[in-house]
């Protein structure tokens, strides 16, 4: 682990091509609109990581139990496209449910919407790491499509910190960052990385709304470090958000006009 | 940040106020400190207790204490009990957290109680993973005093159980993970505990939560159960010590004495000395690091727009944090894991504050793991 984590220093290019200065986003691409039965729907895709998103709602819960009358309610539903490791895929589905639970619950309007849910299904189609940022990306397109009112746009970021050895095994204490990990480079060096994932909004772009961490944890200066790729991160999604929203717009409105 | 909805009741919710619009009898001149000691001042808080929680919480916030008399930094006082269940499990431990508020003469105690005990079986490792053992966890309840208090009932409860079994699941693994450290070779300089036999025997560690009662923060008071209960689970059994392969029988492994482990195991007393020879496999093995985690609830003040951490919430005040801030600590290297979510956005002061809260808690609870 020490000789490939020495290898990872040498190399001038990541896995997937990137430049190894680690901050580089994956090439991005979002379709809104992709299946008509939900009210709001996205592909998103990041890299090799895909995902299918639909909103349904704001709809009557099939359960009264469930009605809460003062505000709406958000469900998270993620199904994982891995067969093979059931167990580890049911605790992380789990995990990653709540915090998209807890995110989009505090960045939709759900005072708009008592006596209501507002469920998300997000299936998995291909996974290659930044899995909860790419899940989060999705979910907030296919609001934007079903025409939800959100209080901020949230943007999530990973970032892998890795603790890099010298050639002789002893451990240098300054880290690397590297910006939207592949599923490799998540793997890659298990006892000597964690993974970062932070939320924030353009308007505010220093501070996070949320943050789930993998891995063997971070030190306070990495985490604060981290923050600050990730402000400057924070541009680049809600202006590609902007963009797919424009081409569904205009790719709708010349279809009306064609008849 | 959107504007907090205007209270039905009169825009100052002072108890003066209060009671005149509910036109109660006062006998003594009006005060609007929350701390009176006078009878109609007491009911007029109890009634503002049960009316509009929200703002009885929010008065006592904004004076910079908490309900229970807490100061923001302050944990509730937390009670660790080892080996209880001994010799039914390896190891066991019950946590106790318990506050009490007191308005007059009436006093409300409320209780967060987690038991953990651990159980070892003895199976086949993974072929992935040939040298390394297993963690499973299992969390259950008798959901003590919050059955039907949840408007969604023991549903969303289960489902929050079920979280807090893939969170605590993770972390043991990732904690063992920590434990173990690799040569430049290949190899394993320092071996997983739970292996016994490479490729062909593991110990596989079973982890058994049971919440008794939820008072508020059940992911501190479980980790820790956790914890105590694995560094209780002593002495493991060892190939060659206790554990014998026998080829006539195809390589199964069989007890050299199993009276004689099940004895040392229940009669092992957890002293200082005795902790630290039976958690070192051999004498080069470093002290046992612990993962801890300290859960703080975000509030932001309206009036100054100043964000507050209050440390250890309690299940009153959970229902009106404007988010929940988690940090697990390593106690060997410091390492933080944040977990975060909320309305309230965090900066970097925040996240050093929260920092240097969790890291105080892990000295603490250290202490007593070690100890």
């Amino acid at each position: 682990m020490a000789g490939s984590n020495s290898n990872t220093n040498k190399r001038t290019l990541r896995p997937d091509g990137r430049p190894s200065q680690g901050n580089t986003l994956r090439p991005l691409a979002c379709e809104l609109s992709c299946t008509h039965r939900a009210d709001g729907s996205a592909l998103w895709k990041a890299g090799l990581t895909h995902v299918l998103a639909a909103v349904y709602g704001p709809i009557a819960p099939l359960v009264i139990a469930k009605e809460n009358p003062n505000q709406g309610m958000v469900s998270v539903v993620i199904k994982m496209s891995d067969q093979g490791q059931q167990q580890q895929s049911n605790n992380q589905t789990l995990e990653y449910g709540q915090f998209l639970h807890d995110v989009l619950t505090a960045c939709i309007d759900v005072s708009k919407f008592p006596r209501c849910v507002m469920e998300v299904v997000l299936q998995v189609i291909q996974s290659d790491g930044s899995m909860l940022a790419c899940l989060l990306h999705a979910a907030v397109a296919a609001l934007m499509d079903a025409g939800i009112d959100l209080l901020y746009m949230p943007v999530a970021t990973t970032c892998l910190v890795v603790l890099p050895s010298s050639l002789d095994g002893t451990k240098k204490k300054k880290s690397r960052i590297l910006l939207d990990p592949t599923s490799a480079e998540e793997f890659e060096d298990d006892d000597c990385s964690s993974v970062v994932v932070l939320v924030n909004e353009k308007n505010n772009p220093d501070a996070i709304l949320g943050s789930h961490t993998f891995g063997g944890g971070v030190t306070l200066e990495d985490l604060l470090a981290c923050v600050q790729v990730a402000s400057k991160a924070c541009h680049a999604i809600p202006a590609f958000f902007r963009l797919a929203m424009e081409q569904k717009v205009t790719r709708e409105s010349q279809t009306l006009w064609s008849r | 940040m959107e504007e907090s909805k205007p209270s039905p009741f009169p825009p100052s919710a002072s108890l003066s106020t209060l009671g005149e619009w509910l036109d109660l009898p006062t006998t003594t001149t009006t005060t609007t400190t929350i701390n009176s000691s006078s009878s109609s001042s007491s009911s007029n808080l109890l009634l503002l207790q049960s009316l509009d929680p929200q703002q009885y919480v929010h008065d006592f916030w904004k004076n910079r204490t908490r309900p229970d008399g807490r100061l923001f930094s302050q944990s509730r006082p937390c009670k660790v009990v080892t080996g209880m269940l001994r010799p039914h499990s390896a190891g066991s431990a019950l946590v106790t957290t318990t506050t009490t508020s007191t308005i007059n003469t009436t006093s409300t105690t409320t209780t967060t109680k987690v038991l953990a005990a651990t159980t070892l079986h003895i199976g086949q490792p993974s072929p992935d993973r040939p040298d390394r053992g297993d963690i499973v966890v299992h969390v259950t309840g008798s959901g003590g005093h919050n059955i039907g208090t949840d408007f969604l009932g023991n549903k969303q409860q289960q489902q929050n159980w079920d979280v807090l079994q893939a969170w605590l699941q993770r972390t043991l693994e990732e904690e063992e993970e920590q434990q173990v450290e690799e040569d430049g070779n290949g190899g394993c300089a320092i071996p997983s505990r739970l292996k016994l036999w490479t490729g062909k025997a593991a110990l596989r560690l079973v982890v058994t939560v049971h919440i008794l009662e939820d008072g508020g923060n059940i992911e501190d008071a479980a980790l820790l159960a956790c914890m105590a209960a694995w560094k209780d689970t002593t002495p493991l059994p060892q190939l060659g010590k206790d554990l014998v392969p026998v080829p006539e029988r195809g390589g199964a492994l069989f007890w050299k004495n199993h009276e004689a482990y099940l004895e040392k195991r229940a009669t092992a007393t957890i002293t200082t000395e005795d902790c630290n020879n039976n958690n070192n496999d051999n004498n080069d093995r470093p002290p046992r690091a612990f993962r801890v985690s300290l859960t703080m609830g975000v509030w932001r003040d309206p009036q100054d727009q100043t964000t507050h951490l209050l440390v250890d919430p309690s299940l009153h005040e959970k229902q009106f944090v404007d988010g929940t801030l988690t940090m697990v600590v390593d106690t060997s290297s410091g390492r933080l894991q944040p977990q975060y979510t909320g309305k309230v956005p965090l900066t970097a002061n925040d996240l050093a504050l929260a920092a240097k809260l969790s890291q105080a808690r892990a000295d603490e609870l250290a202490a007593i793991l070690l100890s």
